[in-house]
């Protein structure tokens, strides 16, 4: 054994408490001596991406601080005082220092919600060396689930860490012990907040919006697209109820992501399903895309408080607030009804017809479907080469002349074709693929950021119009007017920018990337 | 970082006693300290329980850097680590007169400590040598522990001389009275004749028992014996001090 740089996690065999050491082998041969004993109640959170956890932290609130620790030897990275116990917390709110620092890397836009909480007995010893000088500390913690007081706990580790400078002393006293097989074993701060999350029934990484499925090429196209639904059906699921706790934004956008991901792909590959069949379920899902459109709406503008009055001419006494504040009280109308309809017949109707479909084994009949015995190598060649041709087609119509809604139906046709690409992306090429898709994003980013600065200029517009003439509606339409002036700046300026996006894209050697991508599957 | 030197050219006078105790009240407000024992009978390191390990000398410590942070233990006090002394410091000074720029080794070797703690204390051997010149360079304050006779004063001021001779800051050089007995009027009168003068603490360390029995308990009477006069005058001390450097 190193001398021990960090804590070393233990897990007795037995399970026994640690108060009765002659019978716990590891303990008994130390010298100890108590210090103390102390109940702790600890909340952890988390993003619903994980994204702490995929940073390798995990977030604990207890005694009245949260704390930040690496998933790698718990040790703490920051910490801030935290009085609340909240359900969950954006990044932004908690008192400036490392501590948010580190949270917004992990995300600006999730909040970090409650994703379980324990009840901890702590008692802690002095490992004593020469001269009964402490080498190191040694805390015994048994779990217990937050909601069941007095129940049996559901797990015990046990931690040493040493003190500054005697690593090297408890290395050599802890190789004395007996062998670790007999009465106890090592573990990792990593497998003790497994062992907390897995016994409150959290799983890290469960969830997931990208799509990562892992087709069969010579699987049937039916078969493959079916797969797909069932992923974003889960994913529908699984967000239903953090937009209707409106715990931040991302819920309703993956929740839509989802949504139009299926429709699209339902809507390429037309020859895969009966269309009687499947008629129902793209109204269903148009019908889900249109009632949150509005909601969406305000997130986006609301994610923009900060963004927008900076683009105001400064010193001038103009204010957004009212436009914010607006905005808030129509979110929360229309959350209210979303929420309600989520919950509601109708649409749990629709989300159990959508499973029963996606459960059904049966290939459909040849003469409503006629591909859907194809081979998905096969549809993934044609339909992403017919959706390709469009974007080059369409693309190469536009000049500076062209009007809004054409880059934005090129904008929707990228769209289709980023489905597409990854949809199949795990028959694809891979290096050349992401290579594609790269090159694809420089292009849909120029255009969403054109189609996105015209829809919130026809959106501001509108509601300038609609004002009631009086003095304060006057003071907010001046202000929505200069905002207007610059997001038409800005959108002029993304215009400016699409021909030779454009140009880059419509290249020889992409072209050849993209045959070289299709050509494999052939 | 701010480094204070427990330092008096006389020994016996309650300077390992004063470095153990404000150290350890330093560290109490969760602002993490480091103790160095400069002395190689070790009292310090001894109160604390801590031994260096059987590699470390004075040639390590001339080293410097990670030569010395490897040493570094913690004490049985959260936020208080302790740089132990060894036997083979009683040739530090000769050593030290062998480096190139001497004066300004200890504090280019102790330059990096600034990041991980927030007060640093010597607890330096009586006299006035090369090593003593290197702590006065490495130093913010200089304490000088007192008993109230005529011998002990004499020796500040042969500090203080000795400054102005080389031309050193003397507005870094604290005095305090330690070991007082009030029952002794010489004690009472020396006490008194410095209560006004620039530099001088007024909160006095009396002799009391409870420190000498450290060397019993080994640990700061402070955390042994909160309550002692001893223990309340060591609070009183820190906490003029802290004032007077802001």
């Amino acid at each position: 054994m190193e001398a021990l740089s960090d804590t070393l996690f233990f897990r007795l065999i037995d399970q026994e408490s640690i108060n009765g050491r002659q019978n716990v082998d590891f303990a008994g041969s130390l010298n100890l001596k108590a210090v103390s004993s102390r109940k702790e109640r600890h909340l952890f959170y988390d993003t619903f991406d994980n994204d702490a956890w995929q940073k390798g932290m995990v977030i604990v609130r207890k005694k009245g601080r949260l704390e930040i620790l690496s998933l790698e030897h718990g040790k703490v990275l920051a910490e801030c005082g935290f009085k609340e116990s909240p359900a969950s917390f954006f990044a932004a709110s908690i008192p400036e220092g490392k501590a948010r620092e580190l949270l917004l890397e992990c995300s600006d836009l999730r909040a970090f919600s409650r994703i379980c909480s324990t009840e901890v007995s702590i008692s802690t010893w002095k490992i004593l060396g020469d001269n009964q000088k402490t080498i190191a500390l040694l805390d015994s913690e048994s779990f217990r689930k937050a909601a069941d007081q007095g129940q049996e706990e559901f797990t015990r580790f046990h931690a040493v860490t040493p003190l500054k400078g005697y690593n090297k002393e408890l290395a050599r006293m802890l190789r004395a012990l007996p062998e670790p097989v007999d009465s106890y074993r090592v573990t990792s701060f990593r497998e003790k907040i497994l062992q907390i999350f897995e016994n409150s029934g959290y799983a890290p990484g469960a969830y997931s919006s990208k799509l990562r499925l892992q087709l069969d090429p010579d699987a049937t196209i039916h078969e493959s697209v079916k797969r797909l639904l069932q992923f974003t059906f889960s994913i529908m699921a699984a967000n239903e109820h953090g937009i209707r706790h409106d715990i931040d934004s991302e819920f309703l956008h993956d929740y839509r992501v989802a949504i139009r991901r299926s429709r699209s792909i339902l809507r390429q590959l037309r020859g895969v399903f009966d269309p009687d069949r499947t008629a129902w379920l793209l109204s269903g899902l148009r019908d889900l895309g249109k009632r949150t459109n509005q909601l969406r709406d305000c997130d986006v503008y609301l994610l923009r408080k900060e963004e927008y009055p900076n683009l105001l001419p400064q010193q001038s006494n103009l204010s957004l607030d009212r436009f914010f504040q607006d905005l808030d009280t129509e979110k929360a109308t229309m959350l209210r009804q979303f929420s309600i309809y989520l919950a509601g017949t109708e649409y749990r109707t629709f989300m159990n017809g959508f499973q029963a479909f996606i459960s059904e084994t049966a290939l459909p009949d040849q003469e409503q479907a006629p591909d859907s015995g194809l081979s998905t190598r096969n549809v993934a060649a044609k339909s992403i080469r017919k959706a390709w041709k469009k974007v080059i087609i369409r693309g190469r119509k536009i000049d500076t002349e062209a009007a809004d809604a054409d880059l934005h139906e090129l904008r929707i046709d990228c769209k289709k074709l980023r489905y597409l690409l990854e949809f199949f992306s795990s028959i694809l090429p891979r290096r050349e693929t992401t290579r594609l898709v790269g090159h694809l994003k420089t292009l849909q980013d120029n255009l969403g950021e054109f189609v996105d600065l015209s829809v919130q200029i026809t959106f501001i517009l509108e509601r300038i119009v609609a004002m009631v003439p009086n003095g304060e509606n006057t003071r907010l339409a001046a202000s929505l007017g200069a905002l207007v002036a610059v997001l038409d700046r800005l959108k002029e300026m993304a215009r400016d920018q699409f021909a030779e996006t454009f140009r880059k894209f419509d290249d020889q050697q992409i072209r050849e990337l993209f045959d070289h991508v299709i050509t494999s599957l052939e | 970082m701010k480094s204070i030197a427990l330092y008096s050219i006389k020994g016996g006078v309650g300077k390992t006693a004063a470095a153990v105790n404000l150290s350890w009240l330093a560290s109490r407000d969760s602002s993490p300290t480091l103790l160095c024992d400069l002395d190689p009978q070790g009292a310090s390191s001894f109160y604390f329980r801590v031994t260096a390990s059987d590699k470390y000398n004075s040639d390590k410590f001339l080293k410097g850097s990670k030569k010395i942070y490897r040493q570094i233990r913690a004490t049985d006090f959260e936020n208080l680590d302790l740089l132990p002394s060894d036997i083979s410091y009683r040739n530090l000074d000769i050593e030290l007169s062998e480096e190139k720029n001497p004066r300004k080794r200890l504090k280019k070797n102790l330059s990096d400590l600034g990041e991980a703690y927030e007060f640093l204390f010597f607890d330096c051997p009586p006299n006035l040598t090369l090593l003593s010149e290197s702590v006065f360079a490495a130093s913010d304050i200089i304490l000088v522990p007192m008993i109230p006779t005529t011998l002990s004063v004499r020796t500040y001021w042969q500090l203080l001389s000795f400054f102005e001779k080389n031309e050193l800051d003397t507005s870094r050089i604290r005095a305090f009275f330690s070991m007082g007995e009030h029952r002794k009027t010489m004690h009472r009168e020396i006490i008194d004749e410095f209560s006004e003068t620039p530099g001088f603490l007024k909160s006095t360390i009396p002799y009391n028992s409870e420190i000498e029995k450290m060397g019993l308990y080994r640990a700061p009477v402070n955390a042994h014996r909160p309550m002692s006069s001893a223990a309340q005058a060591y609070r009183q001390l820190w906490g003029e001090l802290i004032a007077s450097i802001g």
